[in-house]
């Protein structure tokens, strides 16, 4: 898998991900490592 | 006993710098659920990509493209599950906005309810705007598809009533989706993106000929399928157009 490192001197935008979840997604929610909502900068 | 299931590994699959927002969406719908994301997101980009995605190859970062809406090349596992609204562009799956189009068009319209049709109302209104959209082949994500709203025995009733909001906003309703290409002057139709014999100059498009669902597969406008693209396909390979 290439995702991208970041090394030093690098500029790249930053870039947020969002991420819909439903409740009933059984298949995906044992293995998603953040699974609340997180109130940031509310 | 906890039933053992199938892994995504969505948020894990991005560069480990991200910020990642992940909003459960409470009975108050998609559109709601991922413009509160969007209200909460502090990147001068925002990928809005749905949990049953995973990033498999590329930079990530080459979807940042200044006053463009880009998507990735998405891998689909299962034909008719979470096709793309604008094939070779814009997937509703995944896509990355950056945040000066968002400010000029706005979120996702919250009067389609539950889900479906808030994509093509955004790729609407991005045309409005005269903001394109783009495929970037390079960055690549595999997606399962039909894990969530088509679980549920009343999506089809939400994409008929969402159907009919769209069809009162604009005043029209999109015309059947291409899904299928084939080189001019040939019989074989591809739906693959992956296919090595993927027509890219001189071909003809049509949509599949059947209305077609999770559990009816479309079917060929006339002809025949390539071998590859069904090959791909049984693979989980297949890029679907």
């Amino acid at each position: 898998m290439a995702i991208r490192a970041l090394n030093i001197g690098d500029v790249v935008p930053t870039l947020s991900l969002v991420i819909p979840h439903w409740p009933l997604d059984e298949e995906t929610d044992e293995a998603l490592p953040l699974r609340r909502v997180i109130p940031r900068r509310v | 006993m906890r039933r053992r299931t199938r892994r995504c590994r969505c948020a894990g699959s991005f560069p480990a710098e991200c910020e990642r927002i992940v909003v459960i969406n409470d009975g108050t719908g998609y559109a709601h659920n991922v413009n509160i994301g969007l209200r909460l997101a502090s990147g001068e980009y925002i990928a809005v990509v749905n949990n049953d995605c995973r990033l498999s190859d590329g930079n990530v970062y080459n979807l940042c493209v200044p006053n463009a809406v880009t998507s990735p090349l998405v891998i689909g596992e299962r034909q008719g599950f979470g096709e793309s609204i604008e094939p070779g562009a814009l997937h509703g799956s995944f896509w990355v906005v950056p945040r000066a189009v968002l400010d000029r068009v706005g979120l996702l319209d919250e009067r389609y309810e539950r889900a479906y049709w808030e994509d093509d109302d955004f790729l609407a209104r991005l045309r409005q705007a005269g903001i394109p959209t783009r495929q970037v082949d390079s960055v690549r994500v595999k997606h399962i598809g039909g894990l969530t709203t088509v679980k549920i025995s009343e999506h089809r009733k939400w994409l008929e009533l969402n159907a009919r909001r769209f069809a009162e906003k604009w005043g029209w309703l999109p015309p059947p989706t291409a899904r299928y290409r084939r080189a001019s002057g040939e019989d074989i139709w591809h739906f693959c993106q992956n296919c090595p014999n993927w027509p890219r100059v001189d071909f003809d498009e049509a949509s599949p000929a059947n209305d077609y669902g999770p559990d009816k597969p479309p079917v060929p406008p006339g002809g025949a399928e390539c071998d590859e693209c069904k090959s791909l396909r049984e693979r989980s390979e297949c890029a679907f157009y």
